[in-house]
């Protein structure tokens, strides 16, 4: 048994690798943590800063930046994950991707590689709505999927 | 490591320092608490079903195999305001018609699961309910670690939305982790 597991960051993607880590530990099962990088949010992270500074000379310097930190901030969360997974003995790895969450999503989820696909079920935005990536792709993964809250 | 690892790592307290639960409490959406941080345990399950719902598939078998001893609710639901609707409008013995096709297809519906779920040795205990689908199912998941749904219970879905608005509503709703298939 194969568990995907979609992790953006967000309190609720971290406590679903928490719900795939019960589900592996009494299966054996093989946990995937999967991310991916969409370099449009550091670009608009950038707009965001040049505008306010005034000085859109910088704007590459700062897509540059916001894009190494939003590297860091997902390696940071991921390899948190991952040591609690191998504490726990689940078999654990991780793949980042860049490109559009939706499309590289519904790639990976439905390799046919997945019995279950876990996610949270808002996201970095905060318990607000139910998060748009959810409403755009449970509906076409083929797999089962857990939403957690 | 960054900051974002150690508060992962539970040291967002040495971190915050006096300010932790000011912290804490303003961005309460966003931060992992120390309690939350633990790989959580499944004892009780809801399976519901409606006459809209498909049949469960084996990655789903898989997933409940793995919460051996948990107990596990089925439950199927009939549309309480539809009996009532034809009741009023096409009279008693209309209702009763439909309630008797509902039951007896609740019914051979169930065995399949059951038979289902017997190679699986869970325990399991069974029930047809009236009810609003949603309110029926976001009044008892309150007692449950984990919901299981089909992605068509409520309303037939359509190639343009391929999970029933119902669903959604309870996804929404209820404070338990939901698996949809």
């Amino acid at each position: 048994m194969r568990i995907l597991v979609l992790v953006d960051g967000s309190k609720w993607s971290q406590k679903a690798a928490l719900h795939a880590f019960s589900v592996a530990r009494k299966k054996g099962a093989k946990v995937v943590l999967f991310s991916v990088l969409d370099r449009k949010e550091a670009q608009a992270i950038a707009v965001s800063l040049a505008m306010r500074s005034g000085d859109v000379e910088k704007l590459k310097k700062f897509e540059e930046t916001a894009w190494k930190e939003m590297k860091k901030g997902i390696h940071d969360v991921i390899s948190a994950l991952l040591e609690l997974g191998q504490r726990e003995g689940i078999n654990c790895s991780f793949r980042i991707v860049e490109g559009t969450a939706r499309e590289k999503v519904l790639e990976e989820a439905n390799s046919g590689k997945y019995s279950l696909v876990v996610m949270g079920a808002y996201g970095k935005s905060g318990k607000t709505r139910i998060g748009s990536l959810l409403e755009d792709v449970v509906g076409e993964i083929k797999p089962p999927v857990m939403i957690v809250r | 490591m960054g900051w974002l690892h150690d508060i992962i790592l539970r040291k967002f307290n040495n971190i915050a320092g006096t300010r932790y639960e000011e912290i804490l409490k303003a961005y309460q959406n966003f931060f992992l608490t120390e309690e939350e941080l633990v790989i959580p345990e499944i004892n009780s399950i809801l399976l519901v079903f409606d006459r809209f719902s498909e049949k469960v598939p084996e990655e789903v078998h898989e997933t409940l195999s793995a919460f051996e001893g948990a107990t596990l609710r089925v439950v199927y639901v009939i549309d309480e305001g539809v009996l009532k609707m034809i009741r009023e409008t096409l009279g008693e013995e209309a209702a009763e018609e439909f309630r008797k096709k509902d039951m007896a297809f609740a019914k051979t519906f169930l065995k399949e699961v059951e038979e289902k779920l017997g190679d699986l040795n869970i325990k399991f205990s069974r029930k047809i309910a009236f009810g609003d689908k949603a309110e029926y199912v976001e009044g008892l998941a309150r007692k449950y670690d984990l919901i299981v749904i089909s992605r068509h219970y409520g309303s037939e879905t359509t190639r343009t939305h391929r999970v029933s608005p119902i669903v959604f509503r309870i996804v929404q709703h209820v404070d338990k982790p939901v698996v949809l298939y």
